[in-house]
């Protein structure tokens, strides 16, 4: 039975949501665009979602650097001691941590772009641990995929596709001598092309976003076996919206057939959708250069 | 002992790469591996540069750093076989599961993990080494104080960058060529598209009629080397593998000279001279990247148009003592009257005013016009391959 999981935006609207888990973001570890939780507001949701049967899933899905190493132990002792259900996670620092616990059955590796053949999927599979899978690979092989098991499809938001270390807003400030405020979000358009980028930045450095958002909808209730767990990404989608997102998803589990229904209604919610998963078989490489 | 690890793009650069004064060389295939524009090694191509190599002790390690897809999973097991057998002495991997295949079939190839893995703690660098991996690339990320702490609290040796492009993204987490060209970043296309000039709004509104940019200085980490050596970091690495000749022969001679300096002195006289050697190379600035410290406004690229470099004339073929005549492949143009320096893996920079230029059949030219014409040149002193000529301007 598939699982979906959503970020949690407000928590006061988590019984909003008909979902099997929520995704809490870490304050320091996570690059998440949107709401954190300290750790007084994590021991108070976890408590509150596990009476309800809620899983919770805490995003620390940063790449760590060497200065961090005590604080992320810190914060994933406590986070094991409060019984924290899964993790998303993108730096191998976090695996070390539950490997050494023999627990690495509540991981789930979300680097975006790393994941992309059922091969190394398996590799993830073999520590008992889930992966969230690349969205730039083809339809076939993101079912080769799902079928080994363990994965996470993310399945609607704004798609991060790029993620510096370096705060970019601001030296891009500095430089026009304008001030760019941080845990913002901008807009790019590249200046020769239509598309538009969302551009954010925050501490941990800068992320990029596609302007559409990934909907892999009606495709899903043709895909069988069906993923494990369903990610509805929560960055920079309004509350109301977030809400609407996640009961369209729940209903096409319940009832696949309606897909095309829901489909329309997921388009008046918010229309500028892209396909996920469905890209070329081969991506142009560069060969014929 | 420290390793300087230069990259080539062919079997050309291979050699000069190593008469240069590389310890080691890295080189992609034809299949699996990222910069699908550089020329890339046939099998017989990785035969030959591993007989090359060996000739002087040099190690050759070979590129298999894509993010495979599928189509790149079923050939990937004769490919190590037959790598073993070329005398490839290490592959560079991002996927694990080559890494994994590697162990199985050819566990007798050093396993080096890509910088694509970013790879930026001695926690997780422990962990690779559980996996086999017997170096860590670092990502470019980290300072020279996180080096240093990293080396303190892992024993598996580790592979510095020190002087080339940097991406803007930690490497491998960045896809804005898949989605602006439909060219996959991660396996051989990326169309540096962070390089690119973008309109920046906010709510639908510009925020500035400047043109956004995101484009890193590539790196020199020129006067951390030292430091690097005392360290014990293993390997230091010259990024560039579409670079040309010329490039990799100024880099790597750059620091062949400083780390043997280094070594044998204990000191570096002057940072400046290598400072300055490097940057006849160079055709974009370059900064010191995350070394010390979070990158800022001055590591940033922005508003600068790269002209296409032409200070490389040629390159020395032949020598007639006697005459003391020089034959050269022309690489670009130069005329009579013009400076030259030459340079070459274990000569001293020396300048010469050209008074005559011949081209092949003893007429007499002007100026060498033709991109690798064999002309002539007066050089009074003994010159030899693969010296190289470029332009004073």
């Amino acid at each position: 039975m598939t699982k979906i999981m959503v970020d949690l935006n407000n928590p006061e609207n988590r019984e909003l949501y008909r979902v099997d888990g929520v995704i809490l973001s870490d304050p320091d570890f996570s690059l998440y665009p949107g709401r954190t939780y300290n750790r007084a507001e994590m021991e108070r949701l976890v408590t509150d979602c596990k009476k309800r049967g809620i899983m919770i899933i805490v995003n620390i899905d940063k790449i760590i650097e060497e200065d961090e190493l005590n604080a992320l132990e810190d914060a994933l002792a406590f986070y094991f001691r409060l019984g924290v259900d899964f993790y998303l996670y993108s730096d191998f620092a976090v695996l070390s941590y539950f490997t050494e616990r023999k627990a690495t059955h509540r991981l789930i590796y979300d680097p975006k772009t790393l994941i992309t053949n059922y091969q190394d999927a398996k590799i993830h599979q073999n520590w008992g641990s889930f992966v969230v899978i690349s969205n730039e690979i083809s339809r076939s092989e993101m079912e080769k995929l799902v079928a080994v098991g363990n994965v996470v499809l993310e399945v609607y938001g704004h798609r991060r596709i790029f993620y510096s270390r370096r705060h970019l807003l601001t030296t891009f400030g500095k430089y026009a001598h304008l001030h760019l405020a941080e845990k913002t979000a901008y807009t790019l358009r590249e200046e020769f092309r239509d598309d538009y980028y969302l551009i954010y930045q925050s501490l941990p450095g800068t992320l990029v976003y596609t302007d559409y958002r990934i909907a892999f909808f009606r495709e899903l209730a043709e895909l069988s076996p069906p993923p494990a767990f369903l990610r509805i990404n929560g960055a920079f989608v309004p509350e109301k919206e977030l809400v609407s997102i996640v009961a369209l998803y729940r209903t096409l589990l319940e009832k696949p057939d309606w897909a095309d229904r829901l489909y329309k209604k997921m388009k008046e919610i918010y229309p500028h959708l892209g396909t996920g998963y469905l890209a070329a078989s081969n991506l142009y490489e560069g060969d014929n250069l | 002992m420290i390793e300087l690890l230069a990259p080539a793009g062919d079997l050309e650069k291979l050699k000069i790469a190593v008469l240069y004064g590389a310890d080691a060389v890295y080189i992609g295939g034809k299949k699996f591996s990222l910069r699908a524009r550089a020329s890339n090694f046939s099998l017989a191509d990785i035969e030959s540069a591993g007989r090359f190599a060996r000739r002087y002790g040099v190690k050759i390690y070979v590129t298999l750093n894509i993010v495979p897809r599928d189509e790149d999973l079923t050939a990937v097991s004769d490919y190590l076989r037959e790598l073993v057998r070329c005398g490839v002495d290490g592959i560079i991997v991002t996927s694990l599961y080559y890494a994994a295949l590697s162990r199985q079939i050819a566990p007798e190839l050093e396993l080096h993990l890509s910088t694509q893995f970013s790879a930026a703690n001695s926690r997780a660098i422990n962990y690779y080494k559980t996996l086999g991996f017997s170096r860590v690339i670092l990502a470019r990320e980290v300072t020279i104080n996180q080096i240093k702490t990293i080396k303190q609290n892992t024993g598996l040796d580790l592979e510095v960058f020190i002087h080339g492009g940097m991406c803007s993204s930690f490497s491998g987490r960045c896809v804005l060529s898949n989605y602006l060209t439909g060219r996959d970043a991660n396996r051989g296309g990326c169309a540096h598209s962070c390089r690119w000039n973008y309109y920046l709004s906010q709510a639908a509104l510009p925020v500035t009629n400047l043109l956004f940019n995101m484009g890193s200085k590539d790196l020199s980490a020129v006067r951390v080397v030292p430091e690097l050596i005392d360290l014990g970091i293993k390997s230091l690495k010259i990024e560039g593998r579409m670079k040309s000749i010329y490039y990799i022969a100024t880099v790597v001679r750059s620091y062949r000279q400083l780390i043997d300096e280094y070594l044998e002195t204990g000191r570096v006289h002057d940072f400046n001279y290598y400072e300055k050697e490097l940057a006849k190379a160079e055709n974009r600035e370059t900064a010191s990247g995350f070394l010390y410290g979070l990158p800022d406004v001055n590591e940033q690229l922005y508003n600068t148009v790269t002209p296409p470099d032409k200070t490389f004339v040629g390159i020395v073929l032949d020598y007639d003592s006697h005459c003391e005549i020089a034959t050269v492949e022309q690489r670009n143009y130069f005329s009579v009257g013009d400076r030259l320096e030459l340079f070459g893996p274990n000569r001293a920079n020396t300048q010469i005013v050209v008074d005559y230029i011949w081209d092949e059949f003893g007429n007499r030219l002007d100026a060498a016009r033709h991109p690798q014409q064999r002309i002539k040149i007066k050089v009074p002193f003994y010159v030899s391959y693969p010296d190289m000529i470029r332009l004073i301007i």
